[in-house]
């Protein structure tokens, strides 16, 4: 798996960037910054793509009540795990 | 004139046969049927118990196949593909007799007893229909296997859609850490499905 970034603030702005609320001045030094750094654009890119992923599977159980019901059950055996802990 | 010899087919990977098939090599097609037709009568037989609905599921299942042969993309494993395109008639075919039965209570259909069955629909391929019962599947495993303390976090932004501060407020935990773990979990999700992908 790709080395992770350490800091917090990284993470912060890697968030803003994923879900594209970075203001664009802003946007525009990250986009180099990743590029400089080829480990955090790749890094960048799986998050981009997992975001993605679960984006869409959001907009799929809008669609679909079986996929909805479907994920809510395991979102609720998620929840079990957690209470057992 | 086919590019593969007849010795040749048995040595493809079920992949590399659908490839074939989509380029219009229609050997490919019976391959794929000689290798599948059973496998997809005892899975269908295995729900339904039923001989007769088996054999005809069957039958659709390899139509679609034929059917459907462009709508197949790589990034799944054929044999998946070709299972939720088996199950998926499975459930249409259990829908419609749910119906069926229904409307015999009523005195409709004073028939009752047996329902033949009844073709899947004759619609033309929706692509990524199949596809995305894959990957929805792929995204609900994945977060499944995954530890609870980035899956917790990461429904709760991206599937429920909760802002960071409330995802703050629910976990209890600090908004760089929120954040942090969305972020490591959306790449571990990534790696996930992509393993699973890989053919």
């Amino acid at each position: 798996m790709t080395r992770e970034p350490i800091s917090k603030t990284l993470h912060t702005y890697i968030t803003d960037y994923v879900e594209n609320t970075m203001q664009q001045d802003l946007k525009e030094v990250f986009e180099q910054y990743i590029q400089e750094n080829p480990d955090l654009s790749r890094y960048v890119e799986q998050v981009r793509q997992g975001h993605r992923s679960l984006d869409w599977t959001r907009r799929v159980t809008e669609h679909s009540p079986d996929s909805a019901q479907k994920l809510y059950e395991m979102i609720s055996r998620i929840g079990h795990r957690s209470e057992d802990r | 004139m086919s590019t593969v010899k007849k010795n040749q087919w048995q040595q493809l990977s079920d992949e590399d046969v659908m490839e074939q098939f989509q380029a219009g090599e229609e050997m490919a097609y019976n391959v794929l049927v000689q290798r599948y037709r059973n496998r997809i009568y005892h899975f269908v037989y295995r729900y339904t118990r039923n001989y007769q609905d088996s054999e005809d599921l069957t039958q659709d299942t390899l139509v679609r196949l034929y059917r459907c042969r462009l709508s197949y993309k790589r990034i799944a494993r054929f044999s998946t593909w070709l299972y939720t395109i088996a199950g998926n008639l499975m459930k249409s075919h259990y829908k419609k007799k749910q119906r069926m039965q229904a409307v015999s209570i009523y005195g409709q259909d004073a028939e009752g007893g047996n329902q033949p069955y009844d073709p899947a629909d004759p619609q033309p391929c929706v692509d990524d229909s199949v596809h995305a019962t894959i990957l929805l599947e792929r995204v609900e495993q994945a977060l499944h296997e995954m530890p609870e303390e980035f899956s917790s976090l990461i429904i709760l932004r991206d599937i429920q859609q909760k802002s960071y501060e409330e995802v703050v407020d629910i976990s209890g935990l600090p908004m760089g850490t929120v954040k942090s773990r969305i972020n490591r979990g959306r790449a571990r999700l990534a790696g996930m499905i992509r393993e699973y992908e890989h053919v």
